[in-house]
C-alpha cells in the first residue's frame, strides 16, 4: 500500500484543503467581512455594490447609476454568461459585493462570479431533498459568510472566500411540510445591538403554518420568531373556525421589507390552507393573504397593524409580490407608502404608517372571483399563478408610477370532499387548476396618485421577471420568451432587447463595476407555475447568468 | 507490496524491487500454460478482481493527492472507483464518467470464482471480499451524496479501508484476508496450467506449487545464479534454499502440514446459493403491477410527467420521485402505495389534474414502483381504490435501490 492510502490518507485531504485555502488568500483580502451596518442602511445610493435582494430594505429596485440611457441603451451588448449546472428555473437575485456576483440555481447550488468576467471564483452544491418544487431566490452577506436557505429547511453558512461551509443547521421546525425559497436578509437591530439574519419559511401549500424567524448569523440560533396565525388567545384567532388554524399556512414566502428608523418589517403572508376548501376554515383566516407590519425594536415582535387584502381566499390567490417601501405623491402630496400585489391580479398601495388602504388597481383579467371552488369544477381568472407574481415591481419616483408586470391566465377549478393532511404532500382541499385558455401579460405602468394605468405594454406570454428602473429613465425586465428588456420608462416604449436564449423569471440588479455599469439577469427554464403554459416556447437555451454593459 | 504471484499482463505493475526473476518466471508460466479452458481459470479471475480493487483505489487516492477547490475531480473518481467495482453491467455503472477497471468488475470476477461445487479454503475469503468491497461501494456512493467535500472525505476514507481490506492486508507474516491473502495461500494462487504437487511430499521441482486440499503451501522456484530477492510483502512465511531451489513456504504452510499428517478433508457442502450479504430485515414487498404496465407507464411518464419530475424521475422544476432521499422521505412520512396512488390520481399531472385515463394512471403508478425496485407480478396494479394498498410502505428497499444520485434506473 501506498502510505498516503493508510490512516493518513485523512491527513492527506486536510493537505488538500489547506491548499485550496492558501490559493484562495489573496482574493480574502479583499472580501473582508462583509458589508457593514452602515452600508446595509446606506444601499439605496451605494452604486458599487448590490447587497440585499432588492438592493435595498425599502424593496425598491431602483439605482440611480446613470451610464446607460435610454439614448445609448442600444447599445447595450452581453459582456459575458455563466452556464449554471442545474436543471429548474432559475429565480436568483445576484447579489454583488467587492466585484463578486454571487447567486443561486433551483437546487440551491451557490455560485460566486468575478462581476467583470463572469469567472466562477467558487461553487457549493447542495443536494436537498425537494418537497415539492425547486426555487432559490438568492443569498444573504454578513460576517464574512454566504448565506443560503435551502429546500430540505437548512440554514447554511458558507465562507465567502472559499464557499467552504461554515455551519449548517436543521432551520425549519418541521421539513416534511416546510423549506426555504427566499434569500436570508441581513439585518443589524441598533436598539439590541444584535445582527440577525430574517428568514420566512414558505409552508403555505403542504399543512405548515407560516413564520419568519431571526437567526443569530455567528452560529444558526433563533433570536425570535413570530408565527403568521394567532393561536388561541391572541387577536384574530377566531377568524378561523375550529382547529383550522392550526393547518392554516399564511406562510412567508418571498422578500421582506424594512423600515431601519423605526425597526418596521414589513410582510406580505401567504395564503389559507387548504387552498381551495374554504369550508374547512370558514372566516377571514387571519393573517393569510395580509401585509403585516411589525416591530422588530426589541426580541418579542410586536404587531403594528395588518391589512388583509383577499379575506377567506379560496384560490391560492396570496400577494406574492414582496412589500416595496417608497414615498410618492397621492393628490398632490408625498406620502410614505408601501405598494402589493397579489395573484389574484391586484395592485395595492397602502400607507406605510397606518397600513390604511391608499389605492388599489386591477392589473389582470379578473372573473368568477367570488365563486369558491367546487367539486364539479369552475373557471376563475387569473390562475393560480397569475395576477402579479413573486417578483413584484419598482417605483419610478421621476414619473411617480409604478412599473409591474401582471398575469392574465385562467384556470377550472375543483375541490375534493375533504382536506386530508399527509405529511410531505401538498395540502389543498382540491387540485390545482386546469389551465383554461390563452395566458398574456403586460407590464403596467401606475399612476400612484391616481391608481390609472400611464401606460400599459402587453405581452404573448404571461409576464413575471422583476423591475429595475434607473434613474436616467429605463426599466429593465424579461420575458418568459428569454427576451431582457429596456424599456422608457415614461413612454412604456421597448428602447432595446436582447436574447437570453431561456425563459426569465428572476429580478435584474445592476452596479457599477471599475467605471463600468453592468447588468445582471438569470434565466432558465419557467418557474414551475408557468410550465403549464402551452404557449411558451418548446426550448430553451438552459440555465445561466447574464451581464449586460454599454460596448465600448 | 502483496500478492506478487505470476501475474496476468493486465495487473498494474506496483511491486518496486527485485522482481526480474518472477517476471520471467511468469512468462514461462505463460509459455507453459495452454489456452484456458471452458472452465473459470479462477486464477485469472481473481488477479482482474484484484486489479479492479487496485484501480478503484488508485482513483480515490489519486484524486486525495489533487488539490482543487471543486468537489468534482473527487467525485469522479468515486464514480471511476465504483465503476471498477460494479463493471459495465450493472446498472450503478456511471457510463460516463470512464472505467479505470475492466468489462466485468471486480465484484463479477469474484462471482465466477464462487459460482462453482466444493467449498475450498478461498471460499471464505473471497465472501470476506465482497462484504468488503459491498462495503466499499456502499460508502462510495453515500460520498456521491455527501452535502460537502469533508463529509466526501470521511467517508471516502472509510470506503478505502473496506477496498483495502478486500484486496488484503499484508502483515510480517503474510497477506492475510482480502484477495492477495487467498491467492498467497490457497490454490487461487496457482497460474492455470502450473505445474501442481503435493505440499506433502519433499519438494522435488521448480517451478512448482505445493499445494493440500487446496491451501497453497509454497512455491518452489528455480534457483539462478546471482541475486535472487523477493517482494517483501509477499506473503511468504519464508524463503529456503533446498536442493538449487528457492522455497517460498507461504502463510498457509502450517495449516498444511497439520493436514498432510490426517485424512483428506472431507467432501464440503455445496455452497449456498444465498447473496453473501444479504441485508433485508423486512418481509419482501409484494408484486404490485407487471411489467407490460410498468413499459407503459414509462411512456406515460415522459409524456405527462418527465417536464416537472425529470425524464429519470431525478426532479427539475419538481421533485424527484425516485431514489433514496425520495423514499427515505416516504418512509420518513408514512405514505403508502395507496396515499401515493390517491396524490397521482387526484391532483396530477399539476397543471391538468384527472386529465390521464384510469389505465393511464395505473400504468404510471406501476412504472413508479418499477423505478423503486418494487417487484413485477402477474397481476396488475389496481385503476381503482384498493385497500391492499394501504398496508404496503412505500420505501427505500433493503439491497435494492441503486439510489442517489442515479434516479430509476430499476427500470422495467
Amino acid at each position: 500500500m501506498s502510505p498516503s492510502m493508510k490512516p493518513g490518507a485523512r491527513r492527506g485531504w486536510l493537505v488538500a484543503l489547506l491548499g485550496s485555502a492558501a490559493l484562495a488568500a489573496p482574493s480574502a483580502l479583499l472580501a473582508a467581512a462583509g458589508p457593514s451596518h452602515s452600508q446595509y442602511l446606506n444601499a439605496a445610493s451605494d452604486n458599487g455594490d448590490w447587497i440585499l435582494p432588492a438592493k435595498s430594505y425599502t424593496g425598491n429596485r431602483y439605482v440611480t447609476a446613470t451610464q446607460i440611457t435610454p439614448h445609448n441603451v442600444r447599445r447595450l451588448k452581453r459582456i459575458w454568461k455563466f452556464k449554471i449546472d442545474d436543471n429548474a428555473g432559475v429565480e436568483t437575485a445576484p447579489i454583488v459585493w467587492h466585484g463578486m456576483v454571487y447567486v443561486t440555481s433551483a437546487h440551491d447550488r451557490v455560485y460566486a462570479l468575478n462581476a467583470k468576467t463572469g469567472k466562477l471564483a467558487w461553487e457549493f452544491k447542495d443536494n436537498p431533498h425537494v418537497l415539492a418544487f425547486a426555487a432559490n431566490r438568492g443569498v444573504g452577506l454578513m460576517d464574512g459568510n454566504v448565506y443560503v436557505a435551502t429546500l430540505d429547511g437548512h440554514l447554511i453558512a458558507l465562507d465567502a472566500k472559499t464557499g467552504k461551509k461554515v455551519w449548517d443547521v436543521v432551520a425549519a421546525h418541521d421539513t416534511s411540510n416546510t423549506f426555504y425559497s427566499m434569500a436570508p436578509v441581513p439585518y443589524h437591530n441598533a436598539k439590541t445591538g444584535e445582527d440577525m439574519l430574517l428568514l420566512g419559511a414558505s409552508n403555505g401549500d403542504w399543512g405548515g403554518i407560516g413564520y419568519i424567524t431571526a437567526f443569530n448569523p455567528k452560529n444558526g440560533e433563533r433570536i425570535w420568531e413570530w408565527k403568521t396565525i394567532p393561536g388561541p388567545g391572541e387577536p384574530g384567532h377566531d377568524s378561523w373556525s375550529g382547529d383550522s388554524w392550526k393547518r392554516g399556512g399564511a406562510a412567508v414566502w418571498s422578500g421582506i421589507a424594512i423600515d431601519p428608523e423605526t425597526d418596521t418589517l414589513y410582510m406580505d403572508l401567504g395564503n389559507p390552507q387548504p387552498d381551495f376548501l374554504g369550508t374547512a376554515r370558514k372566516g377571514a383566516n387571519l393573517y393569510s393573504n395580509s401585509m403585516v407590519a411589525l416591530d422588530i425594536s426589541t426580541d418579542k415582535p410586536a404587531l403594528k397593524w395588518y391589512y388583509q387584502f383577499i379575506p377567506h381566499d379560496t384560490h391560492d390567490w396570496d400577494p406574492a409580490m414582496p412589500p416595496v417601501l417608497f414615498h410618492g405623491k397621492v393628490g398632490g402630496e408625498e406620502r410614505a407608502l408601501v405598494a402589493a400585489g397579489d395573484k389574484g391580479g391586484n395592485f395595492w398601495i397602502l400607507d406605510a404608517e397606518t397600513g390604511k388602504l391608499v389605492d388599489h388597481t386591477v392589473v389582470s383579467f379578473q372573473k368568477g372571483q367570488d365563486t369558491e371552488p367546487s367539486r364539479a369544477g369552475n373557471i376563475a381568472c387569473p390562475n393560480t399563478n397569475g395576477g402579479v407574481e413573486f417578483n413584484g415591481g419598482s417605483f419610478d419616483p421621476a414619473t411617480n408610477a409604478f412599473i409591474v408586470p401582471s398575469v392574465n391566465q385562467c384556470g377550472l377549478w375543483k375541490s375534493l370532499d375533504k382536506a386530508v393532511y399527509i405529511a410531505g404532500q401538498f395540502y389543498l382541499g382540491g387540485t390545482f387548476p386546469k389551465l383554461v385558455g390563452p395566458s398574456t401579460g403586460q407590464l403596467n405602468a401606475i399612476d400612484v396618485s391616481t391608481g390609472v394605468f400611464q401606460w400599459r405594454h402587453h405581452y404573448s406570454l404571461p409576464s413575471i421577471a422583476g423591475v429595475l428602473i434607473t434613474k436616467s429613465g429605463i426599466a429593465f425586465t424579461g420575458e418568459l420568451n428569454g427576451d431582457f428588456d429596456a424599456f422608457d420608462a415614461k413612454s412604456g416604449r421597448r428602447l432595446w432587447h436582447a436574447r437570453t436564449g431561456s425563459p426569465i423569471v428572476a429580478p435584474p440588479s445592476a452596479v457599477e463595476i471599475g467605471g463600468r455599469e453592468i447588468v445582471l439577469i438569470a434565466s432558465g427554464k419557467p418557474s414551475i407555475g408557468m410550465s403549464g403554459v402551452k404557449e411558451l416556447p418548446k426550448h430553451d437555451k438552459g440555465e445561466m447568468i447574464s451581464a449586460f454593459a454599454l460596448s465600448k | 507490496m502483496g500478492g506478487a504471484f505470476p501475474s496476468a499482463p493486465s495487473r498494474p505493475a506496483r511491486a518496486s524491487g527485485p522482481v526480474a526473476l518472477w517476471a520471467g518466471f511468469s512468462l514461462a508460466c505463460a509459455l507453459l500454460a495452454p489456452a484456458a479452458n471452458a472452465a473459470v481459470d479462477a486464477h485469472a479471475e481473481t488477479l482482474a478482481a484484484l486489479a479492479d480493487a487496485q484501480a478503484a483505489i488508485a482513483e480515490i487516492v489519486q484524486a486525495q493527492d489533487t488539490i482543487v477547490n471543486s468537489p468534482a475531480p473527487y467525485r469522479r473518481a468515486a464514480r471511476r472507483a465504483i465503476n471498477a467495482i460494479v463493471g459495465e453491467d450493472d446498472p450503478l455503472f456511471y457510463r460516463a464518467s470512464g472505467n479505470p477497471g475492466d468489462a466485468a468488475g471486480a465484484l463479477a470476477h469474484i462471482d465466477r470464482v464462487l459460482d462453482r461445487r466444493g467449498n475450498p479454503p478461498w471460499v471464505d475469503a473471497l465472501h470476506g471480499v465482497q462484504v468488503n468491497l459491498r462495503a466499499g461501494l456502499a460508502r462510495l456512493r453515500d460520498a456521491l451524496a455527501a452535502r460537502e467535500l469533508e463529509d466526501y472525505q470521511f467517508t471516502v476514507t472509510d470506503a478505502l479501508f473496506n477496498l483495502q481490506a478486500a484486496v488484503g492486508q499484508p502483515t510480517r507474516t503474510g497477506v492475510f484476508g482480502g484477495l492477495e491473502g487467498a491467492l498467497a495461500t490457497t490454490a487461487l494462487g496457482v497460474p492455470a496450467g502450473a505445474h501442481r504437487v503435493s505440499a506433502c511430499e519433499p519438494v522435488s521441482a521448480a517451478p512448482a506449487w505445493g499445494v493440500k486440499d487446496d491451501y497453497l503451501a509454497f512455491v518452489s522456484v528455480p534457483a539462478a545464479s546471482g541475486t535472487a530477492g523477493l517482494p517483501e510483502d509477499f506473503g511468504s512465511r519464508d524463503v529456503r534454499v533446498e536442493g538449487g531451489r528457492l522455497i517460498v513456504r507461504t502463510a498457509a504452510a502450517g495449516i498444511v502440514s497439520k493436514r498432510c499428517g490426517a485424512r483428506s478433508a472431507p467432501a464440503a457442502d455445496p455452497p449456498a446459493n444465498d447473496p453473501p450479504a444479504a441485508a433485508s430485515s423486512d418481509d419482501p414487498p409484494p408484486a404490485l403491477y407487471t411489467r407490460t404496465q410498468a413499459r407503459a407507464g414509462q411512456r406515460v411518464f415522459r409524456q405527462h410527467c418527465a417536464k416537472c419530475h425529470g425524464r429519470n424521475l431525478q426532479g427539475s422544476l419538481g421533485p424527484a420521485i425516485a431514489g433514496t432521499q425520495f423514499l427515505e422521505a416516504a418512509q420518513h412520512n408514512h405514505w403508502s402505495v395507496e396515499i401515493i396512488r390517491y396524490l397521482v390520481v387526484n391532483t396530477m399531472p399539476l397543471h391538468d389534474p384527472g386529465s390521464l385515463s384510469k389505465e393511464q394512471y395505473a400504468d404510471v403508478l406501476a412504472y413508479l414502483l418499477a423505478s423503486s425496485c418494487y417487484p413485477a407480478g402477474d397481476k396488475p396494479f389496481p385503476q381503482r381504490d384498493d385497500p391492499g394498498l394501504k398496508k404496503v410502505q412505500l420505501q427505500p428497499l433493503a439491497g435494492a435501490h441503486p439510489g442517489n444520485p442515479k434516479f430509476g434506473t430499476c427500470k422495467p
